[in-house]
């Protein structure tokens, strides 16, 4: 849409930053930072969250300037700024670099070195061996770049101490075994989008059956992970009940999934009106666990921060 | 306006104009009331971050002063 030139506004160069990961990326480094045995002066400790918040936003501008094509022809990302033309593609990357190098360089002088090495390694991660290595060439590409993600609350913790501990690692599993349920359960729904786009994503290489069973794998070692921090001691036994009822509901939820469809069913032919009730149902039943994945992961972190305070 | 005049709303391929042949034709870019808005909204945003982000160092730097006065030994 070239007519949109020059009209960008600073709602068009958030969007860039992906702000509803960047929601979450926030949450979890605070609680990482809080749960750390170190108390960090809260002016610092603000600077770090913003560190952290800046560098997720800058890797989130440089995978949607290396995907611009690809998000134009899937109808989840068509409306972000650089498919709608509102923003050019130099200003991505040029955004992306930028805020990436402040982010570090910010993160290292006002906060401590090694928070500073563990956003750029983050960053880094994100934009070169998820974006541009892993996501056009393997299945498993959610899987292993699901790490990006994981690392938000280890800097917060590493921002609060100044070292690297094991215990942070605790939280970093919780994040990474909860990604792949999390991004399958709603790519079932999209497979189509992801197929015509060329992205190898679980449910297109593998199928929807396949997924849905590694969807109840990782759920259950999802489960035992977020039991880590009690046994570590470094979570209240409140933690340990709230883990335990929201990782039942999260299996339920799972092997519900797995057991709704029929085999070899596309969970996308929902909106078909030659669909089967079977395929509605487990599209229903994806999205259900989608969101609820959503509420899981933030109840389970707020959870350990009130044991942390 | 010249015939020699660009709007940039005009541009059908989506890239910037260029530049350089309009200036030495003395060819002036105008920009439409819309972008000239647009770019004073961005030019606002630019100068609130610079300001935040200096506030910040400042009380950063001021916060580890004092601790490291609280922490020196006479």
């Amino acid at each position: 849409m070239p007519d949109q030139w020059g009209l960008a506004t600073a709602a068009d160069y958030f969007a860039l930053l992906k702000p509803r990961v960047m929601s979450l990326v926030i949450f979890t480094g605070f609680v990482g930072m809080i749960v750390a045995p170190t108390q960090i002066h809260p002016a610092i400790g603000f600077a770090a969250i913003l560190c952290l918040a800046v560098g997720a936003g800058a890797a989130g501008a440089l995978n949607m300037w290396y995907e611009a094509d690809l998000d134009a022809v899937m109808k989840r990302t068509a409306i972000r700024p650089l498919p709608m033309g509102r923003v050019a593609r130099d200003e991505a990357l040029t955004l992306g670099v930028a805020l990436s190098i402040g982010s570090v360089v910010s993160m290292t002088f006002l906060v401590n070195l090694l928070a500073g090495i563990l956003l750029a390694a983050t960053i880094l991660f994100y934009a070169l061996v998820y974006t541009v290595w892993l996501k056009p060439r393997t299945a498993q590409n959610i899987v292993i770049g699901g790490a990006a993600g994981a690392f938000p609350p280890v800097i917060g913790w590493t921002a609060a101490t100044g070292t690297l501990e094991l215990a942070p690692w605790a939280l970093f599993l919780i994040i990474f075994l909860w990604t792949p349920p999390h991004f399958w359960a709603l790519a079932l729904c999209r497979t189509k989008e992801y197929r015509a786009a060329g992205l190898p994503m679980m449910p297109v290489v593998a199928g929807s059956d396949s997924t849905r069973r590694q969807i109840v794998v990782y759920s259950v070692l999802l489960v035992a992970a977020s039991l880590l921090p009690v046994w570590m001691g470094m979570a209240s036994l409140f933690y340990a009940g709230v883990a335990v009822i929201l990782g039942a509901v999260f299996v339920v939820l799972s092997v519900d999934l797995l057991r709704k469809g029929a085999i070899g069913d596309d969970l996308e032919r929902v909106n078909d009106p030659l669909a089967s009730s079977a395929v509605r149902a487990a599209n229903k039943s994806a999205m259900l666990l989608f969101k609820f994945s959503l509420t899981y992961l933030f109840v389970l972190f707020a959870s350990l921060l009130v044991g942390g305070i | 306006m010249s015939s020699q005049t660009t709007q940039l709303s005009e541009l059908t391929d989506g890239s910037a104009p260029p530049q350089t042949k309009q200036q030495t034709n003395n060819e002036t870019v105008v920009l439409t009331r819309e972008q000239e808005k647009a770019r004073k909204m961005r030019n606002y945003l630019i100068a609130a971050t610079l300001l935040g982000f200096a506030a910040l160092v400042f009380i950063v730097t001021i916060v580890r002063l004092g601790e490291n006065v609280a922490d020196r030994t006479f």
